[in-house]
């Protein structure tokens, strides 16, 4: 069994704008956990400086060392998930454990299309 | 923690490897080591000067007390003064003005010393009890006190840079993006509540640490001497003055006079009150040419004090250089009200900053998204005119200023026949972006004689899939515009740092000429309607990263510069 673990519900990955995205963590670690953290968040990836927008935290305090919990957080409208010349807009949930580095990431698109919009090269880049 | 979203960017490249933190290390040590060696040497001086405190105030005779030549060209006199007091019965002699420095500078501060301490008058002088040979006749100031945290900010700095250096968590920063965004948005707060005010604090410190002696002193002794009394005056000596420094020679004018006011004799060497040096040598030896030739030169004396004079009083462009502290000054207290003033509650609603430049709430994130603008809207071009052609004057300006010191330089070494072809060659693409800066500035001062466009939008914020109608109007001569284009246009916007610089890329994804027209009176005012496509991205604003979504507009003129206008507009996501 994997130390901390993501499961969607019918292991579904794409959502649409005000969606409920529901799941299950499950955690097998050592003992002396703190918390785990849930996290809601979307990031960018390409050429661009990386920004990240942390949408919901969801904190599980003195969560013991095996275990698991449902969850479920309602999406927002936007920023849908996308894929540029230049950026990489990427929804993700993150699954974190403290003390400790363990951490898992799930990625979702967020889209009304079910898919991430791909975003046409109408000229060349300009610098 | 629910219902809090924070909003932060990490630049998410490589770790800085041991060699580059070992050089990193290395440079901060120098700044932790400098920093310190002037700590100690000014808490140094502070501690003598407090000790001083301790100095027993005794009565003093001056024997002699006379202005002496030196050599030295900063300080060409000297006062030399002995004075003789008694301690616990003992006679002694001692010529100490102030703690290890003798009194030095110019004629005027010297013989007002003599004055003040003239042969054979009871003064009184500081001896230390612990030692009774070491006297002085002042003591020295305790606000070099004020001094002592200056090099405490080099030592912060160099202790912070290397502990940062090895404490920084990049490899988990990577790993765990949401919880290094948190900690990031968590630890920029706190910064950037601090980071702008010490900015702006220092500006200030430094502007008002200099305004006084460099610009409100001599504007204020300017003004002063608009009223002294003219007095002729015997030029003693004449020279241009040399200084040598790692940055070349510079020169400057230096005159002693002497003049009799209400029937006492004084003498002066003091020509202008802004002093200092420049480059430029044959000006100077103009001057001091003139001087040399006049029987009598005018010199003007202070009726209430005739120890002050000055030979060339009233405004000049060299006074000019006076403001620079003060606009230090002044950035730096406008800045701190400014930033005060944003972090003061009460300011904090009126002066919200863009969504992206702070932490996203849940309640930012629907505002942005949420589709609510149903009324007309007319649309702000993304710079205005104005704007243009004062931001490329500015430019310009700035720009040629500065190559202009460096022109200036190299014509000067040309007149001299010393010609610097190298420094010429590397100063020419200066020279042409210079000229390319002034260019673009009549380019845009032309431009704002062009009609002005008006535009209008159906709606503030445009969903993707739903239509629009836009309208437009135009004010001044519309039909000097031969042609006309609308175009709807989506750029990915991308901003990283590169070395030490921020570069920001832009590539167009979407791209529909609205409309097209030749037709005058179409061009002067009409409408299109249009549909955002429902399969792209609508507006984004993060820190690093957009998608912009604008409405350009294009009116070629011939002969003349073009009505190049970008009206910024918002698409929202699909309304649902």
């Amino acid at each position: 069994m994997e130390k901390l673990s993501i499961i969607l519900e019918q292991d579904k990955a794409a959502f649409a704008p005000r969606e409920t995205i529901r799941g299950t963590i499950r955690w097998n670690l050592d003992a002396g956990i703190r918390h785990l953290e849930l996290s809601l968040f979307w990031y960018t990836a390409g050429k661009g400086t990386r920004d990240v927008g942390v949408i919901e935290t969801r904190r599980f305090d003195e969560p013991g060392a095996v275990g698991w919990k449902d969850f479920s957080f309602p999406l927002p409208d936007g920023p849908y998930s996308f894929s540029g010349k230049l950026i990489s807009l990427i929804w993700a949930l993150e699954l974190t454990c403290s003390p400790g580095s363990e951490t898992v990431r799930r990625e979702i698109v967020l889209s009304p299309t079910g898919h991430e919009i791909l975003l046409a090269c109408a000229n060349e880049s300009e610098r | 923690m629910t219902g809090m979203a924070s909003h932060g960017s990490s630049d998410g490249g490589k770790p800085a490897s041991v060699a580059g933190r070992l050089g990193l290390t290395l440079f901060f040590l120098l700044f932790f080591t400098m920093g310190s060696l002037f700590e100690l040497f000014v808490v140094r001086a502070f501690w003598h000067t407090l000790a001083q405190r301790t100095w027993k105030k005794t009565p003093c005779t001056i024997v002699s007390s006379e202005v002496q030549e030196r050599t030295a060209r900063d300080a060409p006199f000297a006062w030399a003064v002995s004075y003789r007091y008694t301690h616990e019965g003992q006679s002694y002699t001692n010529s100490g003005y102030r703690r290890n420095d003798e009194a030095s500078g110019s004629y005027s501060d010297m013989q007002r010393l003599a004055r003040k301490y003239p042969a054979g008058r009871n003064a009184f002088c500081y001896v230390n009890p612990r030692n009774p040979d070491q006297a002085v006749l002042t003591r020295d100031s305790l606000a070099l006190g004020l001094v002592i945290p200056f090099p405490l900010i080099f030592v912060a700095i160099g202790i912070g840079g290397a502990v940062l250096i090895w404490c920084r968590p990049a490899a988990e920063a990577e790993t765990s993006i949401a919880a290094g965004a948190l900690r990031k948005s968590r630890k920029s707060k706190g910064k950037s509540r601090y980071l702008a005010p010490a900015l702006f604090a220092l500006f200030a410190l430094v502007g008002g640490a200099l305004a006084y002696p460099l610009g409100i002193r001599p504007i204020t002794r300017t003004i002063a001497a608009e009223s002294w009394v003219a007095t002729p005056c015997q030029v003693l000596r004449a020279e241009v003055c040399s200084h040598d420094s790692d940055d070349g020679t510079t020169y400057s004018v230096y005159i002693l006079y002497q003049y009799e006011f209400r029937g006492q004799t004084y003498k002066s060497d003091r020509y202008e009150f802004l002093g200092g040096s420049s480059s430029g040598y044959r000006g100077k030896d103009r001057v001091v040419e003139q001087y040399r030739a006049a029987a009598h030169p005018i010199c003007y004396v202070n009726p209430d004090d005739p120890f002050d004079a000055v030979l060339k009083r009233g405004f000049h462009a060299k006074l000019l250089l006076a403001l620079v502290p003060l606009i230090f000054l002044l950035i730096g207290v406008s800045g701190l009200i400014g930033v005060l003033r944003t972090n003061s509650p009460a300011g904090d609603g009126a002066t919200l900053p863009p969504l992206a430049q702070r932490p996203l709430r849940a309640s930012d994130e629907a505002d942005l998204l949420r589709v609510e603008g149903s009324g007309r809207a007319v649309l702000a071009p993304k710079f205005s005119g104005k704007t243009k052609f004062i931001g490329m004057t500015f430019g310009a300006l700035f720009w040629n200023v500065i190559v202009l010191v460096f022109v200036a330089s190299i014509a000067n070494g040309f007149q001299r026949d010393n010609p610097s072809w190298i420094g010429l060659l590397v100063l020419l693409p200066f020279v042409a972006v210079g000229l390319g800066l002034a260019g673009g500035a009549v380019y845009q001062l032309l431009a704002l004689f062009n009609p002005r466009p008006t535009l209008e939008l159906s709606s503030t914020v445009i969903p993707l899939g739903t239509a629009a109608e836009l309208s437009w109007s135009f004010s001044g001569q519309a039909r000097r515009i031969d042609e006309f284009t609308v175009t709807l246009r989506g750029v990915e916007e991308a901003k990283y740092r590169q070395g030490t610089s921020t570069c920001t890329d832009r590539n167009t994804f979407h791209e529909t000429e609205l409309y097209r027209t030749s037709n005058a009176g179409e061009i002067a005012s009409g409408q299109v309607g249009f549909v955002v496509p429902p399969d792209t991205m609508h507006s984004f604003a993060a820190e690093n990263n957009k998608i912009l979504w604008s409405l350009d507009i294009h009116g070629s003129i011939k002969g003349w510069p073009d009505v190049k206008e970008s009206f910024p507009i918002t698409v929202a996501p699909v309304a649902g």
